[in-house]
């Protein structure tokens, strides 16, 4: 006897249609499943049987076969456990066939019958077609999120086996998301003194511009960075079911309302290795951290520890927008727009940038400075040195800046640089600068002596013009960028590799 | 045994990594360059007439000690270097000769200074000898080729490895204008010991040695007791008691070495006759109320943009805009995020 039933499997953030075949036939009593099982899909079979006999199915005496067609995509995971008992009790005639008929079934059985949610069922749902599709209970929250479709998030392999047979009624899942609660984010109010730190927040927020922060240890860029998500605008309707796919396909953990609505904010440790950056690991596929970033923002603390390949892995993601991951099984595309901010210390000590501060030897300074390489260097559009808060700072009771004031320069300015028509400001295109940021008077002269000096690089000069832009933006400028504007994006772009070599600079 | 086999064995010694200066004196004294090449045992296959052609075709000359040319003032040195690496002019050597040497992690001040002192006192017709080291060593060798003199510079590895490599325009520059010296042969790359061997020759060769910019442990402060020791007279810039690179500096200070404020000092304690040096006019365009604003708040001291802004209390544009005046007319250096006044 046969029992087809469909459900579906995650390969990376897509999900795909996956029709589970269950063949009973004569034979000794055996268990096998073909199809390109990964280890977690073929030992299905323990979980499914332990499952049916704890609902009070029979488990068939037979030779049982499960294919999961199509076998070219590769299976992972144990979201096929569902459908697999369906179809093996529709095989084994203990459920008539055409209950199954439009309906779809997704995920994982524990040993006592519980159905236990799966990662991805946003992305896993949208390959289902229009099929209702019963899944387990915790997963119906995400699963409403995709529009016009019938959802049942069932508790146990008995309720839906009792729904299947029409003994117990369907719940319906219309379920209204519950309200979006605010989330607690970490307020610019809190951080003292800083005004150079807070600002390049404030820019790299407007501009879209990625940031570097230098500065010795205990100076505060992680308390800054962690305060940018707060100041970005909430994630458009695309972009947030975008970044929730994504959470759901890397199986993190959800907000209530089952729509990741603000930016995310990542932070992976140094000792990351680049798959789990740009995503990948040969059979899982899953994206890595910077496409769990997504709309929102990617903090790499320390970031002259992370291995040199691992950040070169950065570039292209940085680049385009997006990151592929081509593996022997499969090449999968993630998406991977994101704000990149990073802090790191000028050298070993922590001490290197102050003019005859550094305590590190030559070589130990060229080896740190080396770990970053230049094309990396000058994505960052943003790079200031943060300095320690003073005492007077830290103790004072003077009123900073709150996000929310922040944030309302941030929105204006992101809407001016929308009219535009280019994306946000750290995106337009050369061939455009004259014409969206023409220089004032003056502004070309500041510009000229930079370039001079050797303090700009042709390449910097338009990252220079385009956070010009920003800034001009924020303060509600005209369509000229003026002298200041200029002057204040190259004060915030300070040459990192200046400071191991600027006693050669200054001596030069 | 020819003398060309000697040279050459004599230069094969001296490249040894195991054979130092004492050692290389004692080696050519007690066994002759040969047996001495076979003694640390060297490779018996090189040839040394080759070594000697190569040193010639590279136009480095080899000076033994007892040689004619060699530098006078060194044979009366308490530990004279066996073998010297000339290239370039001797003559460039002089009569007077003022060593100035100091941290290679300096601040822009400091290396400012270096670079007037050396220029100032090429003008008065002294020999600065220095390491081509960077930063303060680098910025005195500059200042002399400012006032288009030859300078002296003095390295711890082989004349034809440039070390450090970023100074290979300024290695060519003083090869080309003045004197090269080495203890090592062609080929010998900088190993630890050899810098405070070289610190020696170049306390040996001056009359007068001055420290710009120094930590409190460093290379220079070695050149110090070296100087010390041979009794020339040391002088020292005084910094800033915050600038942990003048922290040696200021400890010479307080233990009684001399004062230089500028390069009259040196040229007095040298008892050189003081021509009157007209103050050169300040070329720098006069910086507006902001910019005067914004350099009192440096204290003299390097500063990155927030100290700036704490201080003055400007909005970021403003304050940016006048420190990029500030960088235009040279009033102030910038380096990785700092920004350091650099003229009164």
């Amino acid at each position: 006897m046969l029992g087809l039933v469909p459900s579906a499997s995650l390969l990376g953030v897509d999900g795909h249609a996956v029709t589970v075949e269950v063949h009973v036939s004569g034979g000794l009593p055996s268990f096998t499943v073909v199809g390109s099982p990964d280890a977690a899909c073929r030992e299905a079979s323990g979980r499914v049987r332990a499952a049916m006999l704890s609902s009070g199915c029979t488990w068939p005496m037979h030779r049982v076969t499960v294919n999961l067609a199509p076998p070219t995509v590769r299976k992972i995971g144990s979201g096929l456990d569902l459908a697999i008992a369906v179809a093996l009790l529709v095989a084994s005639e203990q459920l008539p066939p055409e209950v199954v008929d439009g309906r779809a079934f997704l995920g994982e059985l524990g040993l006592d019958g519980s159905l236990r949610p799966v990662p991805g069922t946003l992305c896993l749902i949208e390959a289902l077609g229009d099929r209702a599709v019963v899944l387990p209970a915790a997963s119906a929250g995400e699963a409403a999120l995709v529009s016009g479709r019938a959802v049942h998030g069932l508790d146990t392999l008995g309720t839906v086996l009792a729904c299947l047979k029409g003994d117990e009624p369907w719940p319906t899942n219309r379920r209204e998301p519950p309200p979006e609660t605010a989330i607690r984010m970490p307020d610019l109010a809190d951080v003292r003194g800083q005004p150079v730190g807070r600002y390049a927040l404030e820019v790299a927020a407007a501009g879209g511009h990625h940031l570097l922060m230098l500065g010795p240890p205990g100076a505060g860029k992680t308390m800054l960075a962690s305060r940018l998500p707060g100041l970005l605008p909430p994630l458009s309707d695309r972009a947030a079911l975008e970044t929730t796919r994504i959470h759901s396909a890397a199986g993190l953990g959800l907000p209530p309302g089952g729509l990741v609505r603000q930016p995310p904010f990542r932070a992976p440790h140094h000792g990351a290795s680049s798959v789990a950056l740009v995503g990948g690991g040969s059979a899982t596929m899953r994206p890595g951290e910077i496409s769990a970033a997504c709309n929102g923002v990617l903090f790499l603390d320390e970031l002259a520890e992370f291995a040199t390949h691992v950040l070169d892995a950065l570039r292209q993601p940085l680049e385009e927008g997006v990151v592929r991951v081509a593996r022997a099984a499969a090449t999968v595309t993630f998406p991977a727009r994101f704000l990149l901010v990073a802090a790191m210390n000028p050298c070993p000590c922590g001490y290197g940038s102050r003019p005859g501060g550094c305590r590190c030897s030559d070589g130990a300074r060229a080896r740190y400075q080396r770990r970053l390489s230049g094309p990396l260097l000058d994505r960052f559009d943003l790079r200031v040195e943060v300095t320690r808060p003073t005492v007077d700072d830290l103790m004072g009771h003077r009123p900073n800046e709150a996000t929310a004031a922040v944030r309302a320069r941030v929105l204006e300015a992101r809407a001016v640089a929308t009219r535009r028509g280019l994306g946000t400001n750290a995106a337009i295109p050369v061939d455009r600068l004259d014409e969206v940021a023409p220089l004032a008077d003056g502004a070309a002269d500041v510009l000229a002596h930079a370039l001079k000096s050797g303090r700009l690089s042709a390449r910097g000069l338009h990252r220079v013009r385009r956070v010009a832009r920003t800034i001009a933006d924020l303060q509600g400028a005209g369509r000229e960028v003026t002298a200041a504007h200029v002057a204040t994006a190259l004060s915030l772009r300070s040459d990192p590799a200046g400071s191991a070599l600027g006693v050669q600079a200054m001596s030069a | 045994m020819s003398i060309d086999r000697t040279l050459g064995f004599t230069a094969l010694l001296a490249g040894h990594p195991a054979v130092g200066p004492r050692r290389l004196t004692e080696l050519l004294a007690e066994r002759g360059a040969e047996a001495g090449w076979a003694e640390v045992g060297g490779d018996a296959s090189i040839d040394p007439r080759r070594v000697l052609a190569d040193h010639r075709a590279a136009g480095i000359e080899i000076l033994v000690l007892g040689d004619a040319r060699y530098p006078e003032r060194l044979l009366a040195d308490p530990e004279p270097p066996a073998v010297l690496f000339v290239d370039g002019d001797l003559a460039s050597l002089g009569s007077t000769r003022v060593a100035i040497v100091g941290t290679r992690r300096c601040t822009g001040g400091g290396a400012g200074v270096a670079r007037e002192l050396g220029r100032e006192l090429t003008e008065a017709g002294v020999t600065i000898v220095s390491g081509l080291a960077l930063g303060i060593d680098g910025a005195a060798h500059r200042g002399v080729l400012d006032a288009g003199g030859a300078p002296v510079g003095v390295v711890g590895c082989g004349l034809d490895v440039v070390y450090p490599s970023r100074h290979r325009d300024l290695w060519t520059q003083v090869r080309s204008t003045g004197l090269l010296l080495s203890e090592a042969p062609l080929g010998v790359r900088p190993a630890a010991w050899r810098f405070p061997a070289r610190n020696r020759i170049i306390a040996g060769l001056a009359d007068l040695l001055v420290v710009v910019e120094s930590h409190a442990k460093g290379g220079s402060m070695h050149t110090v007791r070296e100087a010390d020791d041979r009794s020339i007279q040391v002088m020292a810039v005084p910094g800033s008691v915050r600038n942990p690179s003048a922290a040696g500096t200021n400890q010479l200070l307080a233990e009684g070495c001399a004062p230089v404020r500028d390069a009259t000092d040196v040229l007095v304690a040298l008892g050189l006759s003081v021509a009157s040096r007209a103050a050169e006019a300040d070329r720098r365009t006069r910086p507006d109320p902001v910019g005067q604003t914004v350099l009192a708040a440096f204290d003299w001291e390097p500063a990155t943009l927030e100290h700036l802004v704490v201080r003055t209390g400007l909005r970021l544009p403003d304050l940016a805009l006048a420190l990029e005046a500030l960088l235009a007319a040279g009033w102030v250096e910038s380096a990785g995020g700092w920004y350091e006044r650099v003229a009164a």
